[in-house]
C-alpha cells in the first residue's frame, strides 16, 4: 500500500469525524437532530457523496441530500459549529431501506479494518477524506496511523506531531468480507501483481469464498486470466460459487475457448443467465462451442485449425499449456 | 459424520474455551476460592455454580463474535462505537492487564519461594520462558504448550480429595443457596464472582478464536469447548473451596493469600496436599502470566487494524510482540524491584477490572444482537434475555462491592 505522509497542519481536506455528531437545524433555527451517518454512491473514480442521515443516538429519523447542508455561519465550507439545511423542504423522512445499496460512510469505510488481499490486516480508516469540486463532494481518501486516532480521541497537540498517512481512494477496493459488511483491500498488495498463473495458485489454496473475493478485489483482467490459467475443476467450482454478473465481466474478458469447458459444466439455467449478461457476439461463439461435439471439448483451435496446441491432449504438457493460456486473455 | 470424525473436529476445535476458562483461576482466582473455604466452609459453593455459568454464557459469546466477524473484541468495539469508546476500553483494558500481570508475576514469585527458590530467580526465568514460547512458537506449538501447563490444574483437584472432605456438605452447599449476612461475605461473593469473569478473559476469547481461524461450522465445536473450560474452571475451583473447607475452616485459620493456604495446609492435609497446592499455584500464575499479556497485544493491534497472529513473526506483527514483550517485561520488573509497592497496584488492577466488567459486556451485548456484524448469528430475543439478565447480576454484584468498600 503507498501511502502519502503528510503532518496534521497539511491535511486540508474535510473529514468525515468532523461532520458525523454535528447538529443540524433548519432555516428557523429548529434542530431536527445530528448528523449520523453519509452515504456515497460509487463513481468514478471517487464515491459521489450522496445523503446525509439525520436523527438523535444511533436512529437515523430524517435524511437530505449532501448538497444540502452549509455551515451555519458561512454557505462556503463545512467546519465547526452548527449545519444549517438550505432549504426547508431538504428533508424527507427516512425509510427503511434509505440507504439502500449505498455506501455507508460512518458505518462501513470509518475505523472498518485495512486488509491485503493475502488477507492480513495492514490498518483500519481513522478518517474519511471528502473533497468538494463544483456543486458535489467525493470521497478521495482515507488516513490510516496513529494521528488521526489521536485527533480524533481530542489530542491534536500530539497528533500535529506525527505524519498523518493518507491512502488514495483509488488504491482501495471494497470487499465483502466476513460478517462485516465491506471492508477494505489494499489494491497494491502483492496478490494484485501476481501473473495470472500465480493468482490461479493462489486461488487453488485458499477457501473458495476467499478466492471469490480476490477474484473481486483484482482487475476483471487479471481475474479472467486467472480464471483461464487455472484447473479446469477449480475454475468450474469458482464459476459454481461466482454471481453471475461478476461471472458475465470475467467471460467477457476470457478467450472462448478457456471459457466454455466453464460455462459447460455450469447448470444450463446458470449458464444461460451468465451467457445473457456476456457481449452478445462472444455469446454466441460460446454458445457455438458449447453446443459442439462433447468429445472434441468444442476447442476454438480445433473449430478454425489455428490451434497452437493442436493434437496435445488436455492434461499433457501442463504447464506450457496455461501459460499459453494465459497468454490470450484478452486486455481492453 | 461418525462419532470418531466428530471428536477429531471437537480436538482441533478444543483451546479458546479451555484456556481462557482455565486462566480464570490464576493466582487471585485461588487466593478468593482458598479465603472462600476457609471462612465459610462448604456454604458458599453455589456461588461458583452461578459464576460458573456466568463464564459459560459469556465466554461463549465472546468466541462466537471472534468466530463470526474474525475480529477481537477491541476492534469490534472501535468499528461499532467508535474511536473514544474503543480507546477509552483499550486505555482501562491495558491498565488493567498491566496490574493483573503483576499479579501473575507476583503469584510465580511466592510460589517458588515455597519451594526455596528466590522471586530473582523464578520471575526472570518465567519471563524468558513465557516470552520465548509466544515469541518463537507457531499457533498450534503455544496452544498445546499452554493446555499441557494447564493439566497441573489437576494437582487441585488431588490436593481437595487428600484433605478428605465432607462430600454431602460440599454438595449442600452447591446446591442450597445461603448467604450469611456479614459485610465480608458479600465482599468474597462479590470477588468470586469477579476473578472468574475477567474482562481479559472474555477479550482473549474472542481474538484467540478469530486468530484460530475457527469458521461458522465450528460454532457448535466450540461451544463444547466453552463449555468443558467453564466447567473444568469451576470444578477447579469447588475443590480448592473443598480442601480449604475441609481443613482450615475447620481449624479455624484465615489466609491472606493462596501460598499462606498451601503452607496452611500442609500440617493439616500432609506435605503432599501443601506441594500440590503450591505446584497448581505455579501453573496456575504461569498460565495467565502467558495468556495475561497475550490478550493485550491482541487488543492493541485489533485496534490498531494491525496484524496479530501467533503464526507471524515479530518481524510480520511488530506492534503484536512489541506490546507483548513490554507488557510481560514490565509486570516482572515491577515484581522484581524491592519496596515495590504491589498491594496498591493489585487492589487498583482489581479495581480497574471490576469497573471495566459492565461497559465491556454492554458492547457484547450490543455487538452480539446488532445483525449488520453478526448477520444471521445475531443473538435473539431469549439469548439477548439471558445475556441481560448475567449482565444485571454482576452489576448488583460489582454495585454492592463498591457500596461496601465506601462504607
Amino acid at each position: 500500500m503507498s501511502r502519502r505522509s503528510v503532518r496534521g497542519s497539511d491535511v486540508n481536506l474535510l473529514g468525515l469525524s468532523l461532520l458525523l455528531g454535528r447538529h443540524v437545524r433548519l432555516l428557523d433555527g429548529r434542530r431536527v437532530g445530528r448528523v449520523l451517518e453519509v452515504t456515497a454512491v460509487m463513481s468514478v473514480p471517487h464515491p459521489r457523496l450522496d445523503r446525509v442521515g439525520i436523527g438523535t443516538r444511533r436512529a437515523v429519523r430524517s435524511v437530505c441530500a449532501f448538497g444540502d447542508l452549509v455551515e451555519s455561519s458561512s454557505s462556503s465550507a463545512l467546519g465547526d459549529g452548527d449545519l444549517v439545511l438550505r432549504t426547508s423542504d431538504a428533508l424527507s423522512e427516512a425509510t427503511p431501506d434509505w440507504a439502500e445499496g449505498a455506501l455507508r460512510l460512518n458505518r462501513d469505510v470509518l475505523d472498518c479494518q485495512i486488509i491485503d488481499l493475502a488477507g492480513k490486516r495492514v490498518a483500519r480508516v481513522c478518517e474519511v477524506f471528502i473533497e468538494r469540486a463544483g456543486r458535489d463532494s467525493f470521497v478521495v481518501g482515507v488516513e490510516v496511523g496513529a494521528a488521526g486516532v489521536l485527533r480524533r480521541l481530542g489530542l491534536q497537540r500530539i497528533a500535529g506531531l506525527i505524519a498523518s498517512e493518507v491512502v488514495d481512494w483509488d488504491e482501495l477496493s471494497l470487499t465483502k468480507r466476513q460478517a462485516r459488511t465491506l471492508q477494505l483491500a489494499d489494491a497494491s498488495s502483492a496478490v494484485q501483481r501476481l501473473e495470472p498463473t500465480q493468482l490461479a495458485t493462489v486461488l487453488a489454496h485458499v477457501p473458495i469464498e476467499h478466492a471469490i473475493e480476490i477474484l473481486h478485489t483484482v482487475v476483471p483482467t487479471a481475474a479472467a486470466g486467472a480464471l483461464s490459467a487455472a484447473h479446469t475443476s477449480l475454475g468450474t467450482r469458482l464459476m459454481h460459487a461466482l454471481p453471475h454478473r461478476s461471472a458475465a465481466t470475467f467471460v467477457d474478458e476470457m478467450h472462448a475457448d478457456d471459457a466454455a469447458p466453464l460455462l459447460r459444466a455450469l447448470p444450463s439455467h446458470d449458464r444461460d443467465a451468465v451467457l445473457n449478461s456476456v457481449r452478445a457476439a462472444h455469446a454466441e461463439t460460446l454458445r457455438g462451442l458449447i453446443n459442439n461435439d462433447e468429445s472434441a471439448h468444442g476447442s476454438l483451435e480445433q473449430v478454425t485449425g489455428r490451434g497452437r496446441f493442436a493434437g496435445v491432449k488436455r492434461g499433457h504438457a501442463k504447464i506450457p499449456q496455461i501459460r499459453a493460456r494465459a497468454t490470450r486473455t484478452k486486455v481492453r | 459424520m461418525s462419532r470418531r470424525t466428530r471428536f477429531a473436529v471437537l480436538a482441533a476445535v478444543a483451546g479458546p474455551g479451555l484456556l481462557a476458562g482455565l486462566s480464570d483461576d490464576d493466582p487471585a482466582g485461588i487466593t478468593t476460592y482458598s479465603s472462600l473455604g476457609a471462612e465459610y466452609g462448604y456454604r458458599l459453593l453455589w456461588v461458583l455454580l452461578l459464576s460458573t455459568i456466568a463464564l459459560a454464557l459469556f465466554h461463549d459469546l465472546g468466541a462466537r463474535m471472534g468466530i463470526v466477524t474474525g475480529q477481537g473484541l477491541a476492534g469490534l468495539i472501535r468499528e461499532t462505537y467508535g474511536v473514544r469508546r474503543g480507546g477509552a476500553a483499550l486505555g482501562l483494558l491495558i491498565v488493567a492487564n498491566t496490574g493483573t500481570t503483576c499479579a501473575e508475576f507476583a503469584g510465580i514469585a511466592a510460589g517458588f519461594e515455597l519451594f526455596g527458590i528466590s522471586r530473582y530467580v523464578s520471575v526472570p526465568f518465567a519471563l524468558v520462558g513465557v516470552s520465548y514460547l509466544v515469541l518463537r512458537g507457531t499457533f498450534h506449538r503455544v496452544e498445546r504448550v499452554l493446555l499441557a501447563v494447564s493439566a497441573v490444574f489437576v494437582t487441585y483437584i488431588l490436593s481437595g480429595i487428600l484433605a478428605h472432605p465432607d462430600w454431602s456438605a460440599a454438595l449442600r452447599g452447591t446446591l442450597v443457596p445461603s448467604l450469611p449476612t456479614s459485610r465480608a461475605a458479600v465482599l468474597l461473593v462479590t470477588a468470586t464472582v469477579g476473578t472468574t469473569l475477567a474482562p481479559w478473559g472474555l477479550s482473549f476469547i474472542q481474538s484467540y478464536a478469530a486468530d484460530k481461524h475457527l469458521t461458522v461450522n465450528d460454532l457448535r465445536y466450540e461451544r463444547v469447548d466453552v463449555i468443558v473450560g467453564s466447567v473444568l474452571t469451576g470444578v477447579i475451583g469447588f475443590f480448592v473451596v473443598i480442601a480449604c473447607a475441609a481443613t482450615l475452616h475447620r481449624d479455624g485459620i484465615s489466609i491472606h493469600d493462596a501460598s499462606d493456604a498451601a503452607l496452611a495446609l500442609k500440617p493439616l492435609a500432609g506435605s503432599m496436599a501443601s506441594a500440590l497446592f503450591a505446584v497448581g499455584l505455579i501453573g496456575a500464575a504461569v498460565l495467565a502470566a502467558s495468556i495475561l499479556p497475550l490478550s493485550t497485544a491482541y487488543s492493541v493491534g485489533e485496534f490498531a487494524g494491525r496484524e496479530t497472529a501467533l503464526n507471524d513473526g515479530p518481524r510480520e506483527a511488530p506492534l503484536f510482540y512489541g506490546t507483548y514483550a513490554t507488557i510481560a517485561i514490565v509486570s516482572a520488573g515491577i515484581v522484581l524491584i524491592p519496596g515495590a509497592p504491589l498491594i496498591p497496584i493489585l487492589i487498583l488492577s482489581q479495581v480497574l477490572n471490576a469497573v471495566l466488567l459492565v461497559p465491556l459486556l454492554g458492547f457484547m451485548y450490543g455487538i452480539a444482537r446488532n445483525r449488520d456484524v453478526m448477520g444471521e448469528h445475531a443473538a435473539g430475543r431469549i439469548a439477548g434475555g439471558a445475556y441481560l439478565v448475567g449482565i444485571a447480576a454482576i452489576v448488583v454484584c460489582i454495585a454492592a462491592l463498591a457500596v461496601l468498600s465506601l462504607t
